[in-house]
């Protein structure tokens, strides 16, 4: 008896015009979806086991414990972090939790444990600025402010991370070959090691670890690019991705002679392309799901240029109005965010809303103008 | 099936189950980059969860149902409630053809979220009371009641051109 309703549907349902279907992005999201399931059943295992075995009175202790990094603690901490995080000095600041590294602050990686701080060991800090010659050393923050100090490394040297894995990588040299060492983040235990066999040490295009994807790690110099899995050593190269400057969840920016552009590693496929007249090349979210440019001022050199936010996934522009086209990181989960005197503005991009939100920084934190800060997502290499 | 399917199972059933999919989505939603945001999420998820999909045949069903579950999560949100989507500029492919019939997709655009979801998935997909109920996660006296208001709604603005009996639309 509503068949004419049926069929208006039909009518226009029938006129739609249907877009191809974006298989590769639905295939890197599920996979990423996937193994976000997988970590939190983990996870849940973890917290139950601990849980399990304290028992009774004891349980919530777990909760209120700071000590450096048990599983358990890492396990909660990775369910929760989710905010803006920053360094100032030797200070790092996840939320409201305020926690302190060795040295000065060098950059801050995320991964699922927390975040892998890089900061200079205090005989280097006295030196001033990084030269190159010092050690920096590695330190897990997790959300409750936790810290665990893990190695000192060569200064300059940022190991590579995915936020969604407990590990980071370092590249390492043995016998004249290139290597790329794997390290769980709550304790610094090596778990594995890959040689990139087909990366030169030095010259003058040096090998270097690009990016972490899951299990795949990504490495190359301007003529190769090779994905590892590292956990079974199964290596492929990349076609068509020479030249990689960096790697975020399974997407790559290339740089060309003129052009900028975002690929899906896992079938080498173009996502996005810009002119570098006129843009800035692209810049990836820690997720891979976000990439920004900055339009080039044509004529007035002084003003704030705009700034270009394409989710890469959804295919289409992301109005974010007040995001500065300079001096913005990213939370984990890749939204982008920034700190004013007093205050720390997040933005989310996924939503309908679009939204910035603006929270007053921890009591009593204000930040000078001049200040070296070095926010969470951004990949420092001094 | 709970191993996660290969890349050119789960290519392929991606692309034979799109254009269906992203259909109902546009008649849910009214928002081309909407409904694509829907699909895709609900494909990823199907991904993701593909342990659960006892057969290949099952999948597409389970796929719709994952998407209507997640449509669902979106209305429960404030910014749904107080943001009706619309088209903010006009595009000429999507333009009714007024000679054939009356302009249903501007009428959709007046009901609210779920009210247009619960029309579209009876009349559209076919659903029956108990179905939309549990795939919207509301009683089915919801059902009933949004289907009334809803279709008493589309007969207001479309006239007797539109919709012109609803005997039988809460049976």
């Amino acid at each position: 008896m509503t068949d004419r309703l049926t069929e208006l549907l039909e009518l226009e349902a029938a006129d739609v015009r249907v877009s191809a279907a974006p298989v590769a992005d639905i295939l890197t999201e599920g996979r990423r979806l996937r193994r976000r399931q997988r970590r939190a059943t983990t996870v849940l295992l973890a917290v139950t086991v601990a849980i399990t075995s304290v028992g009774g009175a004891g349980t919530w202790r777990i909760l209120e414990r700071r000590d450096q990094g048990s599983p358990a603690d890492s396990a909660i901490a990775a369910s929760r972090l989710d905010v803006p995080v920053f360094g100032i000095g030797s200070t790092v600041y996840l939320g409201d939790v305020i926690a302190s590294a060795p040295g000065t602050v060098r950059s801050l990686h995320y991964t699922s444990a927390g975040v892998l701080v890089r900061s200079s060991v205090p005989t280097n800090a006295e030196k001033g600025d990084a030269d190159g010659s010092g050690l920096d050393a590695l330190s897990l923050v997790t959300a409750n402010g936790g810290v665990t100090n893990l190695d000192v490394i060569g200064e300059g040297t940022a190991p590579v991370t995915d936020p969604d894995e407990p590990v980071f990588v370092l590249p390492r040299q043995a016998g004249g070959g290139l290597y790329a060492s794997v390290y769980l983040a709550t304790t610094g235990a090596r778990v594995g090691r890959v040689a990139l066999s087909t990366l030169p040490v030095a010259g003058p295009s040096p090998g270097r670890i690009l990016g972490l994807d899951g299990d795949v790690l990504y490495a190359g110099n301007q003529e190769n690019t090779v994905a590892v899995n590292w956990r079974t050593g199964q290596q492929r190269p990349i076609i068509g991705a020479e030249g990689i400057v960096e790697v975020r969840g399974g997407r790559a920016v290339i740089d060309g002679r003129n052009w900028s552009r975002v690929i899906n590693l896992n079938n080498s496929s173009i996502a996005a392309t810009v002119p570098l007249r006129g843009y800035t090349g692209y810049r990836l979210s820690p997720d891979g799901q976000l990439a920004t440019a900055v339009i080039e001022p044509e004529v007035d050199l002084t003003s704030t240029p705009p700034l270009w936010v394409y989710d890469v996934g959804r295919r289409r522009l992301v109005d974010l109005e007040k995001l500065p086209s300079r001096g913005y990181g990213w939370t984990a989960g890749g939204d982008p965010f920034w700190i004013t005197a007093n205050s720390v503005v997040r933005c989310y991009p996924r939503t309908r809303g679009r939204a910035c939100v603006t929270d007053p920084l921890p009591s009593g934190v204000r930040v000078d103008k001049d200040a070296d800060v070095r926010l969470g997502g951004i990949d420092y290499r001094d | 099936m709970a191993r996660p399917p290969t890349d050119a199972d789960f290519s392929e059933f991606v692309r034979a189950s799109w254009p269906r999919l992203y259909r109902t989505a546009y008649l849910m939603l009214g928002d081309h980059g909407t409904a694509e945001d829907l699909v895709q999420t609900a494909l990823s998820k199907t991904y993701a969860t593909w342990g659960k999909v006892r057969t290949l045949d099952a999948a597409p069903g389970y796929a719709r149902t994952v998407m209507i579950n997640t449509a669902a999560s979106w209305f429960r949100k404030k910014s749904w409630r107080n943001e009706q989507p619309t088209e903010v500029l006009p595009e000429s492919n999507y333009q009714d053809d007024l000679n054939r019939r009356p302009m249903l997709g501007a009428a959709l655009a007046q009901l609210a979220p779920r009210q247009r979801a619960v029309i579209v998935l009876r009349y559209y997909e076919d659903l029956d009371v108990r179905q939309t109920a549990h795939a919207l996660g509301c009683s089915p006296g919801t059902v009933k009641s949004q289907t009334s208001d809803g279709i008493s709604q589309l007969r207001r603005i479309l006239g007797d051109i539109g919709v012109t009996d609803i005997q039988g639309a809460l049976s």
